[in-house]
Order: structure tokens, then sequence, then C-alpha cells
């Protein structure tokens, strides 16, 4: 059984007639657990629109979400925030880390809300799978580097040990060196059992996926593995199946 | 790590707005407590020259012929028909009654007409020492009497007669000697011939016989109790309190009391919708981080809840500032305009009015801003829309 299922999403903005923009048009989509997908398209494509779906913040036009067999938004708002908690871990564009918390604390976050003990040895266990020390775990954002924040920002995704990954163009504000170490940390959680999607626009973040879907106008074009789904060269950014 | 851990490093991130957030609730419990401890200190400041400046009861024998006057209230006649008189029993009553620790003083008054040099005054027979003890005004030119032959003459008297201390009058037929004069009172006291009540008792040849008993207050909050104990125990006397002048001071005091704490509640509501406005702001800048929590699975309550922790850090500090600032401007004040003349009196009031202060105007401030930031779409927030 898969882990996400998106069945005949449609998302519709604007108000009515003409003025109406459709984001997405009966995308559906089946993800594993331990699957690593790319959804990649260029932008307006709709790429965005369906991680802020998957990632329980969108309600869809229509269709449905399926996580782990639930209705995602049959849910009440208050459910679909336990069901982000529990299932989802996010890794945003700018990373986004609280400035004004430490590295540990930042990771901590996810389970500031929770009444148990020892949130801090988790936080710090998960940040030493993505290979940080106890050092510099004290320190703030703004004293480490730019890959350093990177996997403080997947230790946070991952410190829950949520079924599913998001990434959003986890890449995208990175140079190449601290980009390459973020997509094999990317990697490892789907190795270790993770669902990871990431959204991304640039064909190199796909190299170690297992699956790249290509949208186009709100459309699934393409979803395969890397080797079929390829960019076309014109026009620019369109792509096709070989 | 708990949410208030959160609370505390976004306040210390942003310490400009924390600092105005805190500053306009100080200023808010600064406003409350200054005005309620000059409230409190102006209230015990008059009490206390009221207590000081004479009388607060008169207790009189009840008569149904009145047509002497002492000060502006109506007194039993001591020359036509029916004429009752209080005793010295009667002043052990007085003194005798439960509340008696709130008596200050109680003087038995004679008052007698007299003929002083062919022409017709008022003579009072009293305690002079402690006549001159509750009532400061008594300003004498002269001494006070000491011998059996001495009285002193009121202003209007003196004015009448063109009489100084050291002259000698003739009253009721016997030469006295006029010790001194009382400065103008601009009351009763001017138009009087004042002696000791032994001395006016030989003039006329009447013993024990007093017309009222004037009774000081500790507190004009005592009066009312007084004056029913009193009553009570001379149930054959009236007993009347100055009720204008406590009222009218009660009234001013009322006046100024509202007037003052409109002021400050219009202080507490500007500091308010400043407070307000900056955290409003403060929701605008954060929406991005309020988001990610969002997405991270906070609820709508635990993002409320960080708002309202925020507020009650920035509220504690701010009741501690303000109460401190207003205890002083209360010390400091009075004494800054000089012709304030107003005993600072601390009351546990100020302290926990203050902290109330702080928190029900920071708690109320934040509810539209914590209601805005609970319910901000996460989506929209992370700009997923």
């Amino acid at each position: 059984m898969s882990l996400v299922k998106v069945d005949e999403v449609r998302k519709v903005y604007g108000g009515t007639g003409e003025a109406q923009v459709a984001a997405l048009d009966g995308v559906s989509l089946d993800i594993l657990a331990g699957e690593y997908v790319a959804i990649m398209g260029p932008s307006g494509s709709g790429k965005t629109t369906l991680l802020s779906i998957l990632g329980a913040m969108n309600p869809p036009t229509s269709g449905r979400l399926l996580v782990d067999g639930i209705d995602v938004y049959g849910l009440s708002q208050e459910r679909q925030a336990d069901l982000r908690r529990e299932y989802i871990g996010f890794v945003f564009q700018q990373l986004e880390l609280v400035p004004y918390l430490s590295a540990v604390e930042n990771v901590m976050l996810p389970l500031a809300i929770l009444k148990e003990k020892g949130k801090r040895e988790r936080a710090l266990d998960a940040l030493c799978r993505v290979g940080l020390d106890e050092r510099k775990a004290r320190r703030l954002p703004s004293e480490l580097s730019g890959g350093e924040q990177g996997r403080v920002a997947i230790a946070r995704a991952v410190v829950n040990d949520p079924p599913i990954l998001l990434a959003d163009e986890p890449v995208g504000s990175l140079d190449t060196a601290t980009g390459r170490q973020i997509l094999e940390l990317l990697r490892a959680q789907a190795d270790r059992g993770h669902a990871v999607i990431m959204v991304t626009h640039n064909p190199e973040s796909t190299e170690d996926v297992d699956r790249v879907v290509q949208i186009l106008d709100g459309r699934v074009v393409c979803d395969d593995g890397p080797p079929t789904c390829v960019v076309l060269e014109t026009p620019p950014g369109v792509f096709t199946q070989t | 790590m708990e949410l208030r851990s959160i609370a505390f490093g976004s306040l210390k991130r942003r310490r400009g707005k924390a600092f105005l957030i805190t500053f306009g609730l100080a200023v808010a419990v600064a406003a409350f407590v200054l005005v309620v401890s000059l409230i409190l200190s102006m209230r015990a400041t008059v009490d206390d020259t009221l207590s000081k400046y004479g009388s607060n009861l008169l207790v009189t024998p009840a008569s149904s012929e009145l047509n002497l006057s002492y000060g502006g209230m109506t007194i039993a006649s001591a020359g036509t028909g029916e004429v009752r008189y209080l005793s010295g029993d009667d002043l052990s009553k007085v003194t005798a009654v439960p509340s008696n620790y709130q008596i200050v003083a109680a003087l038995p008054v004679m008052l007698q007409p007299l003929t002083v040099d062919g022409r017709p005054f008022l003579g009072m027979g009293t305690d002079l020492l402690g006549s001159l003890a509750v009532k400061p005004w008594w300003k004498l030119e002269g001494t006070l009497p000491d011998a059996a032959g001495e009285v002193i003459a009121g202003l209007n008297v003196r004015n009448e007669l063109g009489i100084e201390p050291g002259d000698r009058v003739r009253i009721e037929g016997r030469e006295l000697s006029v010790s001194a004069v009382l400065l103008e009172t601009g009351g009763e006291e001017d138009n009087l011939v004042i002696m000791d009540r032994r001395v006016l008792e030989d003039l006329v040849g009447k013993r024990g016989e007093i017309n009222l008993i004037e009774v000081t207050a500790r507190s004009t909050d005592a009066v009312d109790e007084l004056t029913a104990e009193i009553g009570k125990a001379l149930p054959q006397a009236a007993v009347t309190s100055i009720r204008k002048s406590i009222e009218l001071t009660n009234q001013t005091n009322s006046a100024l009391a509202s007037f003052g704490l409109a002021v400050s509640l219009l202080i507490v509501l500007i500091s308010g919708l400043v407070v307000m406005i900056t955290m409003l702001g403060a929701v605008k800048e954060r929406q991005k981080e309020i988001g990610i929590f969002r997405a991270i699975g906070y609820k709508q309550k635990h993002v409320a809840l960080l708002i309202f922790l925020e507020t009650s850090m920035l509220s504690g500090s701010a009741a501690v500032a303000g109460v401190v600032v207003g205890i002083v401007g209360a010390l400091v004040l009075p004494r800054l305009f000089g012709q304030l003349e107003l005993s600072f009196v601390f009351s546990p009031l100020l302290i926990v009015g203050g902290v109330m202060v702080a928190f029900l105007v920071g708690w109320s401030a934040a509810l539209y801003p914590a209601w805005r930031a609970a319910n901000l779409d996460p989506a929209t927030a992370l700009k997923y829309i």
C-alpha cells in the first residue's frame, strides 16, 4: 500500500469563470515508504501547490490526499496539525531556521509542544545523525555555515521520525558543495525508510532520486525514473517522456 | 525546551519591540499606581487634617427651644424656657463608648450670654489647653489665661470694645483681665469671650451645666460609628456630626479621585492600544516564523499561547517597573509641587492593583494579535499559495 496517495487532485485559484486559474488539474500519485521522489517543473507549473497540498496545509478544490490511508483534508484543522507533526517533516527552501534559537533548540521545535522527557537527547541524536556534534548544536544558525544550517534543517525535519519528508527547493539557495551535502542527506533519509518528496527545478538535483515526477500546467506529464524523464531544450523548461 | 523558551528567545531577538511594549504597559501601571497612591495619600491627609482641625461631632442636650448657634449649628438656648444641660456623667459616657479609641478629644463646653463692659456677648467656657490642642487655627496674641480672672477675647469682641491684651473688662459685674486676643478664625470664635469653664461657672453662678461636648474623631471614617455609639449612650442628647464639612471634603476627594481614575483609565487605554499595535506589527513581521511553527505541527492554540507567554513575560517586567515608578512618583511628585502637602500611604493594593493592570492590559491587548497569529494560514505565511 502506498504511504502517500494523491487522488485526482485539482486546485483552482481565483474567482469564477475566466479569472480562475487551475494550478493543479487532476494530479494523481502514489508514493511508497523509502521512495525518493523529485517533483520537477518550470515556474508556475503547480509543483509548489502540490507540495503544500502534500504538506496538509492547502486543501485541494477537489480530489483527495491519503496519508497512511487517512483522508487528510477530511480531518479538522487541529487534527491536520497533529498529522503534520506525526507524519510530515519539512525542509524549507531558505531552510528557515529560527534565528534566535540554537541549533539544538531549532531541532527541538517540533518537540516543544509535546509533554515528554528526553527532548534534548532526541534533538542531539538527530543532529548527530546528520553529522553535527554537541559543540555545534549550541551555536546559533548565524554561527553555522550554510551546509551546517542545512543539516540542522534536516535534523529538525526528522527529529519526530516522520514517515514523510517534504523538501522545497532544498538546494536552491545553497552553493554547489553544500547543495550536494544536503541531497546526500536526503538520500540517506530515504534509505532509512522515509518517503522523501523534493520539489526542484534543477535537473542536477535529481541525480540520486528514485523517481522524477514532471509537472507542466498543473498536469503530470512524466512520472518515471531519471533516465526516462528528461528536459527538452525547446520550449524552455518543458519536459517530456522519451 | 518548552514554549516559554521560544517566547523568551523571541523577546530577546526583538528587544526594541519588547521594550516598547514593556514601556507602554509600565506607563499604564505607573499611572494607575500613582493615581491610587495619591488618592490614598489625599484621603489620609484630609483625615489627618480633619482630626487635627477641631471637632467632628457635637453632643448637645435635646431641647425644643433652640436659639444659640455655635460652629454653624444651633445649640440649645441658655436663656429662655426649658433649658437642658449635659453633665459630667454624660461626658464620661461619651469617653466610654466602644470605639473610644477613635476619639482624639472630648471637650465639655459651656455657653452663656454675658454682659461685657455693658454690651451683650456670648461667653464660652471650655478646657483651654485641650481646645488649643485640637484647634491649631487658634492663634493667640498674648498669653493663655493662667489665672481665674483672665479671659480670651475673640477678634470681633476686641474690635467692638477696643481692648488689647492686658486690658481689663467688666463681665457680669466682675473685673477680669484680657490675657490674649484670638486672632481671626473666620468662625464663631471671633464673637466669643473665651475662658476656662470654671471661670464662666463662677461668673454665671452655675455648676456642672454643660451646653455641648465637642468630640474630635481620629478619622472621618469613624465619625458615623461614633455618632451612632454616642447617640446610643446618651439617648437624651442630640449627636450631630459636622457633616457639611466632611461631606464637602469627601465630595472634593471623590471628584478628584474620579478625575484621577479617569485620567489613568485613559492612559491605560492608550497604552493598551500602543501595545496592541506594536504586537500586531510583531505578528506581521513574524508571519513566516508562525507559518513554520504551523507547518511543523503547532496548533492554533500553541501559536496563541506563544503570543500570550511573550505578553505575560513583558507584563511581569512592566508590573515591576510600573509599580516602582508609580510609588517613586507618589513620593516625589508632592514634593515637586510644594503646595501639595501629602503624606505617602503604602498599601498592598498598589502592588496587587499594579500587577493586575499590567496583566489585564497586556492580555487584553494581546487578544487580537494572538487571534490573528493563530489564524494565519500556514500555506499563505510560507507563500505556498
